[in-house]
């Protein structure tokens, strides 16, 4: 054992933290070593004032306990009333599921092309249109027409371009 | 037994109230088992049993009495908070220690960061108490250098040297604590020795320049068995 290893070890040999085998090396080349033992001997004034105080009792205190448990009360209470479950919250989503899937089911079956309500999605008013924004064809408008109670309103869709001089 | 899952049924008492005399017979594992499965009297005793020691601990690090009080609570809130993260084959004291020393790091972390913008800072003299007996004087005159001298060190290392030197942990123990290896805490250990030595003697030059009188009282003996 060199003097470089010996010094490392001495620290934790103060503090008896060697094995016995690491304290037995260390001892023997601290018997020819007389830098090591003043190295030594320098450990030992402030490993004697750390050790001082390591017995020292604390400063008594208050238990922590009463607050503690409070805290936790509260916290268990405060669980406990974020999961109960809410009956009347869980009633009102799924009533409103409910309407907003039956209005999406009709919206979509009055869209369908054989539905009687299809020219009124599909053809807007004479007062909605704007000139030269829509430009329905003749072909498009005829197989609404077929079945259609508005005919002459589709009638007058297909002479729109026309008609839209009243703007 | 009050459950955790009645809360209406708990109440404030102190678990000691109720199993005075202790019974010494049940072990901590036992205790621990019980307070993961939510029995609130387990808990307070494992808080009972640990108590003077964390606080003890926390006080190596932190002079104010209300900080250490606060931390303590906050620790044990924490232990119990995470108690279903607890590998129950382990000891419970590591952990719970492990806990204490990461909230008391981190108190220290971020008043250190508001220290640096504040007019005032704290001072090793914090650590001195009331009391006026000779031995308290000295000792509170040892406890403010040894107090002065381990801010110097970096905190890893007076970790290391608090826990050991000061708490008495073992090594195994400090590695628990600290998340590290052993063999890792016995190089900072003899690294953080090396420090303290060398702050030590120049806070010593320090004050006996300053006035030679004022070297405090150290007891010359080595308490360890190491020491030749």
């Amino acid at each position: 054992m060199n003097c470089t290893q010996a010094r490392r070890l001495i620290h934790l040999h103060v503090g008896d933290d060697l094995t016995l085998t690491e304290s037995q090396i260390l001892e023997s080349h601290l018997a020819d070593c007389p830098a090591c033992c003043s190295q030594q001997a320098r450990m030992l004034r402030p490993m004697a004032a750390l050790h001082a105080l390591r017995d020292a009792a604390p400063e008594p205190s208050p238990s922590v306990w009463p607050s503690v448990s409070s805290s936790i009360l509260t916290q268990i209470r405060l669980h406990h009333t974020t999961r109960r479950f809410n009956l009347q919250v869980a009633a009102v989503s799924v009533c409103s599921l409910l309407l907003a899937v039956v209005t999406i089911v009709q919206t979509l079956q009055s869209l369908r092309p054989g539905s009687t309500d299809a020219a009124n999605y599909w053809m807007p008013t004479q007062a909605q249109r704007l000139p030269g924004q829509f430009q329905p064809s003749v072909r498009s408008v005829a197989s609404f027409s077929q079945n259609s109670p508005n005919s002459a309103q589709l009638q007058h869709a297909v002479n729109w371009p026309h008609g839209a001089q009243d703007f | 037994m009050i459950r955790m899952s009645d809360p209406d049924s708990l109440n404030l008492h102190s678990p000691a109230q109720d199993a005075a005399p202790a019974d010494n017979s049940s072990s901590e594992a036992r205790l621990v088992h019980l307070a993961r499965q939510g029995d609130h009297d387990a808990f307070g005793q494992l808080v009972l049993r640990y108590e003077r020691r964390v606080v003890k601990v926390i006080q190596r690090f932190i002079a104010d009495r209300e900080t250490v009080s606060d931390l303590t609570q906050e620790s044990f809130l924490r232990a119990f908070q995470r108690l279903q993260q607890f590998d129950p084959a382990r000891r419970f004291g590591p952990w719970l220690f492990k806990l204490a020393v990461n909230l008391t790091c981190d108190h220290l972390r971020r008043q250190q960061r508001r220290g640096r913008w504040s007019l005032f800072s704290s001072r090793p003299e914090e650590w001195l108490t009331d009391s006026a007996s000779a031995a308290a004087s000295r000792r509170d005159e040892i406890t403010v250098q040894v107090q002065r001298v381990l801010l110097e060190l970096p905190e890893a290392y007076r970790t290391v040297l608090i826990l050991r030197d000061l708490e008495g942990f073992c090594t195994a123990d400090v590695a628990a604590i600290t998340d590290r290896t052993e063999a890792t805490i016995r190089w900072r250990l003899a690294e953080a020795r090396k420090m303290f030595r060398d702050a030590w003697e120049r806070q010593e030059r320090r004050d006996h320049h300053s006035d030679p009188n004022s070297r405090p009282a150290i007891p010359p003996e080595l308490p360890s068995a190491g020491a030749t």
